[in-house]
């Protein structure tokens, strides 16, 4: 094993098999935007085996301040290409590709299940709108793969783990009134860079966690990060057969 | 009866409270509650924050109790109960 990964190797409970779980693992993180570039970094950093990158946009001068995978000479560029080189120069083992093109209901059953020598062992969604997280979390449930989401706006953050083949699966519509599932999101979203970063590593930490298998992350339970006096709070929520994202998905939704 | 409703994360910042107990009568819903927030300090909040003309939230948010989030609004409050308010996060 390399000595790259030495650090975190020897850390109690983590060890060569692990490493080597991590290795052997495959993602996909939908978004390259502020959390997209801290979950991409330490995910191939840590040694993720595969990784691949989507998203269709284009890198602007206003990402620079979270977006730290681009410089000012990216700028017009497509973020997945950026993303992919500076991935590759960071991580020279890690094997990433990308995919340049927004998530739509469309390229979603080609995009999420990946190929089927390389189907994801999870996917990160580091997206910026509800109805593409909707897609998402729908195309992940029905292919069975596990989707870590990430969101964050000023100084706030959450992330909540959904796994269709871990009991009490909660999607993120879940948590809200049926009604704001469909309630417009503000624009621009304002964020300190800081706080994508925080978030982005938290996502990280807990993929790292449930790829090895040194950590098992429990459906049902949203992280809710407050920069403003640095803490973590946790939120559950009841699976709804009303719910506008997953009340149609599964049978065990309550009536 | 008393309600006690928390403003949480950003959007303490833009309450002119953290924390407000309001008195509602027996039986209240949290759709009462919200109309009592309307009432309340709706013409104060920050039209990036309340929605004048549907008296709500602009944009999604998040209600719990004890750690739990609600998302039946016609549910029956109960005496003494803490309501958390967080914005629920779109960005990335």
């Amino acid at each position: 094993m390399s000595a790259r990964y030495d650090r975190q190797v020897n850390m109690p409970g983590f060890g060569i098999k692990a490493q080597k779980k991590l290795q052997n693992s495959s993602v996909l993180i939908l978004g390259v935007g502020g959390l997209g570039c801290a979950v991409a970094t330490y995910l191939s950093m840590a040694g993720v085996g595969r990784m691949t990158l989507c998203d269709g946009d284009v890198v602007g001068l206003s990402n620079l301040n979270r977006q730290f995978l681009y410089t000012g000479d990216d700028i017009g560029k497509s973020k997945v290409d950026c993303a992919v080189r500076a991935v590759e120069k960071m991580a020279p083992r890690v094997k990433v590709g990308g995919i340049n093109a927004y998530l739509t209901s469309d390229n979603a059953d080609v995009v999420v299940p990946g190929t089927q020598a390389g189907s994801y062992s999870m996917v990160l969604d580091c997206l910026d709108s509800f109805d593409a997280r909707k897609i998402a979390i729908q195309t992940c449930f029905a292919h069975n793969i596990p989707l870590l989401h990430g969101a964050c706006e000023e100084y706030q953050g959450q992330v909540l783990y959904m796994d269709p083949g871990l009991k009490d699966y909660v999607c993120l519509g879940c948590y809200l009134e049926k009604k704001q599932a469909s309630t417009p999101m503000i624009h621009p979203v304002w964020v300190l860079g800081a706080t994508a970063g925080i978030v982005g590593s938290m996502m990280a930490s807990m993929a790292v966690g449930a790829l090895t298998g040194t950590r098992m992350l429990k459906n049902n339970r949203i992280y809710c990060y407050d920069g403003m006096c640095q803490e973590i709070g946790k939120l559950s929520a009841h699976r709804s057969a009303g719910c506008p994202v997953c009340g149609n998905l599964g049978s065990d939704a309550e009536q | 009866m008393k309600i006690v409703l928390e403003i949480c994360g950003m959007l303490r910042e833009k309450f002119p409270f953290d924390m407000h107990a309001f008195d509602l009568p027996e039986h209240s819903t949290v759709n009462d509650l919200i109309r009592r927030i309307d009432g309340h300090v709706g013409s104060q909040l920050p039209g990036s924050v309340w929605n004048r003309e549907k008296k709500f939230f602009r944009g999604p948010i998040t209600l719990s109790i004890d750690g739990v989030v609600i998302t039946d609004y016609s549910i029956e409050l109960k005496e003494n109960q803490h309501i958390k308010c967080n914005r629920f996060l779109i960005g990335g």
